[in-house]
C-alpha cells in the first residue's frame, strides 16, 4: 500500500492528482455540473493515458466533485451537485449571517475527515473483502447483481415505477447486438453498426454531457447575481474551539455512516448526507439548531458524504459491482485499461490498484488546503459565463466520443441517448437507473442464463446456496429499509 | 383522472414495450433447446416495461404533473438541430470548420440570453468558438494524440 503513496511522487502522476483534483473542484461547484459528468468526459482521455495517471486523476476528481458540490450551495443556494443539497440548507444560513467563510471552512474540514476515514477503510477492507468474494459462484453473482439493481431503484428519487421504468430501459439498451452467449444478433435491424452494440463511453456521454446540455438549454436561469465579499484566506480556517463543539464523534459517526452507505449498490453521496444528517440530529443535543445554521448538521452532512467516496470503492474493486455512476464510470476506466473489476482484481493487480487508493487519501487532505487557497474565488466560479461552459462542454462530449471510438455512429448513439434521457428527465425519471441497467443489464443476463443452463432450468439454487439466499434476502431489507428510511426522513 | 403529458409519455413507453416484445418474437423461442436463449431476458424486460410503464401511467393521471424545474422549449431543440447538423457534417467538413461553427452557434444560443446587443453576441461568440475549438485540438490532438477528422482541410 506505501506504494501507492510512492507512485504519487512521480511528477506526472502527481501533476494529474492536483490536475484532476481542480477539474473536480470546478465541474463540482459550477451548478448543473458534477463530479460524474467531469469523469465522463474524462474518459475519452483515458485511453491515452497510462492506468495509474489514469486512476489517480479520476479518484481525485471523484473526491474534489462531491466537496465541490456544496460550495454554490452555500455561497448562493444552489448546490453544485446533489451531494450538496443538506449542506445548503445549514450552509447557506450561515452565509446568510455573513458567516459564509466559516461555513465553507467547516465544511471543508469536514469534507477532509471524512475523505481520509473513507480512504483508510478502503485501504483495510478491501482486500479481505476481495478475498471473501472469491467465494462467490455464479448463482451468488445473479442474486448480487438483483441486489445491486433493487437498490439502485429503491434509493432513486420519485416513484419505484419510474425508476423501474428507468432501469429497464438501460437493460433493454444493454440487449442491442450480439448476444453474450450465442452468435445470435438483436434488435440490430440489419445494421452492421448496431450488431456491434451500444458502448458504454457514448452511454455515458449522452446520459450525463448530452442531457445536462439539453436541460440547461431549456433552463433560461442567467448566472446568479453574487454579492461581493470581502474575505481573507484565514477566515477559511475554522477555529478549534468550532470543531470540538461539533465533536469527533458527530465527524467519525456520520464517516461511517457514509462509508457503509457508499459500499450499497447506489448508496451515493446524497443519501449518505441525508442519513447522517438525520441521525447526527436525533442524537444531538442542540436539535434546534437544525435548519438555522447548525455547524453540527453541516458537519455531519458533509463528512458523510465525502466518505462515501472509499465506500463506494470497495464493491467495485472487490465484486466488480459499481454502486453508483461514478463507480460505473471507473468501471468503465478499468475496462478500458483491460482490467475486469472482481474478486481477482486486487489479488492480481495490486500494485496497479494502490496508487488509486492513496489519490483518494491525499485528495482528502487537499480538500482542506484548497479552500485557503481558492474560497475567495469560488464565488467567481459558480458566476461562470454559460456561453463559454456549455460550448465547451458541447464540444468534448461529441468530439470526445469520436476521438474514442472513430465512429460518427457512436457520436449519434451519444446524441440519440442524450437527446432521450433529456425527455426522461423532465418528465420526472432519474437516468441513473438507466446507466445501472446499461452497465448491468450483461451480467444479469450472463450469470441468469448460464446459471439455469448448468441446473437444467431450475431456479431454485438461487433459495439453496447461503450466499445467495443472504443477497435476496438483503435485496428485500433494503428496499424496505431505504424506502422506509428515506421516507420516514421525508415525513 | 387526465392524460397529461406525463402520462403520455409513460404510454409511449407501453407501445414501446410492445414493440421491443414483438422484436423479441422474431428471436429463437426460449426453452425450445433446452436452455432460455437469447430471446429470455428480452421478453422478461419486455413485461417489466409493459407493467412498470403502465403503472406509471395510471400514476401520472391521478396526481397533478409536479414540475421538475427541467423543461424543452425551443432552444433545446434548436440545440438538438445545430447537434445533429454537426455530427452530419463532422467528417466532410472536418474538426475545425464543424466544431468551430457547432460551438460558435452554441455559444451565441446561450449568450443571447443576456439580453446583449447583436454585436457583442457575434463577439463574444466568436471568441468562445475560437478558444474551444483550439483547446480541443491542443487536448485531442496535440496532448492526447488522439486521431480527428481534418476533413476539406486536409490533403
Amino acid at each position: 500500500m506505501l506504494d501507492g503513496f510512492a507512485a504519487l511522487l512521480e511528477p506526472e502522476t502527481l501533476l494529474y492528482l492536483v490536475g484532476g483534483y481542480l477539474l473536480g473542484l470546478i465541474f463540482g461547484a459550477i451548478p448543473g455540473l458534477t463530479a460524474t459528468l467531469a469523469i465522463a468526459l474524462l474518459l475519452p482521455f483515458t485511453f491515452a493515458m497510462e492506468l495509474t495517471n489514469a486512476l489517480v486523476m479520476v479518484m481525485a476528481i471523484f473526491m474534489a466533485g462531491i466537496y465541490a458540490g456544496s460550495v454554490t450551495g452555500i455561497i448562493v443556494n444552489i448546490p453544485g451537485a446533489p451531494s450538496g443539497a443538506i449542506t445548503t440548507i445549514e450552509g447557506h444560513v450561515l452565509m446568510k449571517r455573513g458567516e459564509g467563510a466559516k461555513a465553507l471552512g467547516l465544511d471543508a474540514f469536514a469534507s477532509s475527515v471524512g475523505g481520509m476515514i473513507g480512504a483508510l477503510v478502503l485501504m483495510f477492507i478491501a482486500v479481505p473483502m476481495s478475498r471473501l468474494a472469491l467465494q462467490f459462484q455464479t448463482p451468488d453473482k445473479f442474486s448480487l447483481v438483483v441486489l445491486a439493481l433493487v437498490t439502485v431503484v429503491a434509493i432513486s428519487s420519485g416513484s419505484l415505477a419510474k425508476a423501474t421504468v428507468s432501469l429497464t430501459l438501460g437493460m433493454m439498451i444493454s440487449t442491442v447486438g450480439i448476444d453474450n452467449m450465442v452468435a445470435q444478433a438483436r434488435f440490430a435491424f440489419d445494421s452492421a453498426q448496431l450488431v456491434e452494440g451500444v458502448r458504454l463511453l457514448p452511454a455515458v456521454i449522452g446520459l450525463f454531457a448530452v442531457a445536462e446540455l439539453l436541460v440547461q438549454a431549456g433552463s433560461s436561469r442567467r448566472a446568479e447575481e453574487v454579492a461581493s465579499l470581502r474575505t481573507r484566506r484565514r477566515d477559511f480556517i475554522p477555529k478549534f474551539s468550532e470543531i470540538w463543539r461539533i465533536g469527533p464523534i458527530t465527524y467519525i459517526k456520520s464517516a461511517v455512516i457514509g462509508v457503509v452507505i457508499g459500499m450499497l449498490p447506489g448508496g451515493g453521496a446524497a443519501m449518505a448526507s441525508f442519513i447522517a444528517y438525520a441521525e447526527a440530529k436525533r442524537t444531538s443535543r442542540t436539535p434546534e439548531e437544525y435548519g438555522n445554521g447548525s455547524h453540527e448538521g453541516l458537519a455531519a452532512a458533509e463528512s458523510a458524504n465525502n466518505a462515501m467516496c472509499g465506500g463506494a470503492v470497495v464493491p467495485l474493486l472487490t465484486l466488480g459491482i459499481p454502486g453508483d455512476s461514478v463507480t460505473a464510470i471507473i468501471f468503465g476506466v478499468l475496462l478500458i485499461h483491460g482490467l475486469v473489476p472482481g474478486p481477482q482484481l486486487l489479488e492480481t493487480n495490486l500494485d496497479a490498484i494502490a496508487p488509486m487508493f492513496a489519490a483518494l487519501f491525499v485528495a482528502a487532505s487537499f480538500v482542506f488546503v484548497s479552500v485557503v487557497l481558492f474560497g475567495p474565488y469560488y464565488i467567481w466560479l459558480a458566476r461562470m459565463n454559460r456561453a463559454v461552459l456549455y460550448s465547451f462542454i458541447a464540444m468534448v462530449a461529441m468530439v470526445g466520443t469520436y476521438a474514442s471510438t472513430f465512429s460518427v455512429f457512436q457520436m449519434w448513439v451519444a446524441l440519440a441517448i442524450g437527446t432521450f434521457a433529456a425527455v426522461m428527465r423532465v418528465m420526472g425519471y432519474s437516468v441513473i437507473p438507466m446507466l445501472m441497467g446499461i452497465i448491468l443489464g450483461p451480467y444479469f443476463e450472463e450469470y441468469l442464463r448460464r446459471t439455469l443452463i448448468t441446473n437444467e432450468g431450475s431456479p431454485l439454487v438461487f433459495f439453496t446456496s447461503p450466499i445467495s439466499l443472504t443477497l435476496l434476502i438483503l435485496s428485500v431489507v433494503f428496499v424496505y429499509v431505504l424506502r422506509g428510511r428515506a421516507g420516514a426522513i421525508r415525513r | 383522472m387526465a392524460l397529461n403529458a406525463r402520462a403520455i409519455f409513460a404510454l409511449l413507453l407501453v407501445v414501446l414495450s410492445v414493440a421491443y416484445f414483438l422484436e423479441a418474437l422474431t428471436l429463437p423461442t426460449p426453452f425450445q433447446q433446452g436452455e432460455p436463449g437469447p430471446a429470455f431476458i428480452p421478453m422478461l424486460l419486455a413485461a417489466l416495461l409493459f407493467v412498470s410503464a403502465g403503472v406509471t401511467v395510471l400514476g401520472e393521471m391521478r396526481t397533478d404533473a409536479a414540475a421538475t424545474g427541467e423543461r424543452i422549449n425551443l432552444k433545446t431543440m434548436t440545440l438538438v438541430g445545430l447537434t445533429i447538423a454537426f455530427v452530419g457534417a463532422f467528417e466532410f467538413a472536418g474538426y475545425v470548420i464543424a466544431t468551430f461553427a457547432y460551438t460558435l452557434a452554441v455559444a451565441a444560443l446561450f449568450e443571447a440570453e443576456r439580453g446583449r446587443s447583436t454585436r457583442r453576441i457575434a463577439l463574444v461568440s466568436l471568441a468562445v468558438a475560437g478558444g474551444v475549438t483550439l483547446a480541443g485540438w491542443l487536448f485531442f490532438v496535440r496532448l492526447f494524440d488522439l486521431y480527428l477528422p481534418e476533413g476539406i482541410l486536409g490533403p
